[in-house]
């Protein structure tokens, strides 16, 4: 079997992520937890299902020295990196999501923008069930979902639509008629605001196309590294050739 | 990854909630320490002696029945999964628990949210005589893969603790510790209340709030009001509190959502109370799951129609296979109610 892409999991243990680990599983990666800064840089795919309160993530990223490192992976948006739920908050800039009184505390900051909560007073909160999509971009990563079927959401803060995060939309879906962005992706990094660990097959199907997609974009990384190594090879042998011929002269 | 392609977007588009339709499986111990799932299911016996099981404790444990039962409904478009054990814990240490491996199998192959009631209280091992908190019970489990706990008699006198100080939160219930970590959407408050019948809206006491039954809704010798009295102890004990001062109560301490079941409509497949579900999610703002008495899928399409719940439950008659959960889903979408669309 030819070798295939490792998903490195970001799970610092505030929460379930069996469901994620197991639906990773169910699309045939492997998976290898994060539990160093260097394994960061080091990763070809990252997964990160962000689980607990966005201050609590937030804070656990830092002390982890996890925050640099992520931003720096982010950066050029080339290597894949998946965001599930809070995992998508946090690359917004900040949250509504803090203790009252105190200051908002910042997010990775990639995506220009504030998360903030439902309003209660016209709807339930949280947005619990199964919800659509309208989809904003034509991407590779939805390619084996079709438009009209549910995911599953449960949250109570939200990132709106703007002008300024119009770019990373690839999703956007209404509640109660308020619109919210619910995925976003912007070259290889891609996350949701949706769980596709709890969505049945069309979460199952999602996390495919990012899998597939991420897995060809590495495959097609090792093909160039390989090839270079083999050329290096190749000349390492002709020097050899040819200084064996000019001694032998 | 290329830079996916931007689309035409219509601003005017809109989504949808679909309406759930949740499936529980009435989970209990047998006497080889066995689960196995009860309601409906009148020959568990007979098949489990057929699978030949260990007899002893500690032994290889059936734990086929609920996660097998449980992946056939969400292979049959269940939009989520509750567990709810009516098994009491007297005996052995919480890593023992057989619902833990139900959970940790069931979540390998069911990819919808998956909740655990019962049990899930503060717990001291006869044995050794340690003691786990509610919320210890609670990792343990949302580890195991549940997305939701439901609380039952612990959030009774949680609420009744509340309203007696007047709505003062002590911080320690199990519903306040529980969603301070986890999240107000994974604590679900389970309430059984009973009809409570009386003469008319001003007879009960005025903490209680008494409601008009639906028309083919009444009573048994034709009462037309009642209020809903809590029970605690799976229905053996009732309480001074109602089912709306409850909800609206744990809704203050951290619940996230309701599952509220009816002991009067519970099994005779008539239909949900109406007047009830209407009542309390009226009165609170997180979403209540309707619970005990489906038997059609005019049933749920008259529950979605006629009060505010988001969820609606059942057991019994998907065990004896009497609907599928299709036939129900496209029920709602020929009656206008947005139901969950699948692959």
């Amino acid at each position: 079997m030819p070798e295939k892409l490792k998903v490195s999991l970001l799970d610092y243990g505030a929460g379930n992520v069996r469901s994620v680990r197991n639906a990773i599983a169910a699309n045939g990666y492997e998976i290898q937890d994060i539990t160093t800064p260097e394994q960061i840089v080091a990763a070809d795919c990252i997964v990160f299902p962000g689980v607990g309160s966005f201050g609590s993530a937030m804070r656990v990223l830092k002390e982890k020295g996890f925050y640099q490192p992520l931003r720096d992976y982010l950066a050029d948006y080339k290597r894949p990196y998946l965001g599930i739920c809070l995992g998508m908050q946090t690359l917004f800039e900040s949250s509504d999501e803090h203790e009252p009184g105190a200051d908002p505390i910042p997010g990775l900051g990639v995506i220009p923008g504030k998360v903030i909560k439902f309003n209660e007073t016209h709807m339930a909160v949280p947005h619990i069930g199964w919800n659509g999509r309208i989809l904003h971009q034509d991407s590779a990563v939805l390619k084996h979902v079709s438009p009209d079927e549910d995911a599953y959401f449960v949250h109570s803060f939200y990132a709106p639509l703007t002008a300024e995060n119009a770019p990373w939309v690839l999703t956007t879906t209404t509640y109660s008629g308020q619109a919210f962005v619910s995925a976003i992706q912007r070259g290889s990094v891609v996350a949701t605001q949706f769980h596709p660990e709890k969505s049945g097959v069309t979460g199952l199907h999602v996390l495919k196309g990012f899998l597939e997609v991420s897995d060809c974009c590495w495959s097609a990384g090792r093909q160039v590294a390989l090839g270079y190594g083999r050329l290096k090879e190749i000349s390492l042998t002709a020097v050899v050739l040819l200084l064996s011929l000019t001694l032998s002269y | 990854m290329d830079q996916a392609k931007p689309l035409q977007v219509d601003p005017t588009a809109e989504t949808h909630l679909a309406k759930r339709i949740v499936v529980a499986l009435d989970v209990r111990s047998n006497d080889h320490g066995d689960l196995v799932v009860t309601k409906g299911d009148q020959y568990d016996v007979r098949e489990n002696h057929k699978e030949g099981v260990t007899e002893c404790r500690g032994g290889v444990r059936n734990l086929g029945k609920p996660v097998s039962l449980a992946s056939r409904y969400y292979q049959e478009g269940a939009d989520e999964i509750a567990f709810l054990n009516i098994t009491s814990f007297r005996h052995g240490v919480i890593e023992d628990m057989p619902m833990l491996q139900v959970l940790e199998e069931a979540s390998k192959k069911i990819f919808v949210p998956l909740t655990v009631g019962g049990g899930i209280r503060s717990y001291t091992d006869p044995d050794s005589g340690q003691t786990w908190t509610a919320l210890e019970v609670a990792s343990r489990y949302f580890r195991a893969g549940a997305d939701k706990i439901s609380l039952g008699s612990d959030s009774v006198h949680a609420a009744e603790a509340f309203v007696a100080s007047g709505g003062a939160k002590k911080g320690d219930t199990s519903i306040e510790t529980i969603s301070r970590v986890y999240g107000a959407q994974a604590v679900v408050i389970s309430i059984d209340p009973k009809r409570v019948y009386v003469e008319s809206k001003d007879q009960a006491d005025s903490k209680h709030v008494v409601v008009e039954l639906d028309p083919h809704q009444l009573g048994p010798n034709g009462e037309r009001f009642c209020w809903y009295q809590c029970t605690v102890k799976g229905g053996r004990e009732e309480r001074d509190i109602c089912a709306v001062t409850v909800a609206k109560a744990t809704e203050q301490l951290g619940a996230g959502e309701i599952m509220l079941n009816c002991i009067d409509m519970d099994g005779q497949g008539q239909g949900y109370d109406l007047a009830l579900l209407r009542a309390v999610s009226e009165a609170v703002s997180i979403p209540v799951i309707a619970s005990s008495g489906a038997g059609t899928p005019e049933h749920f399409s008259e529950v979605f129609t006629k009060t505010g719940v988001q969820a609606a439950l059942a057991a019994g008659m998907f065990h004896r296979k009497e609907v599928e959960i299709e036939t129900i889903k496209q029920h709602m979408r020929d009656s206008g109610i947005p139901a969950r669309k699948s692959a």
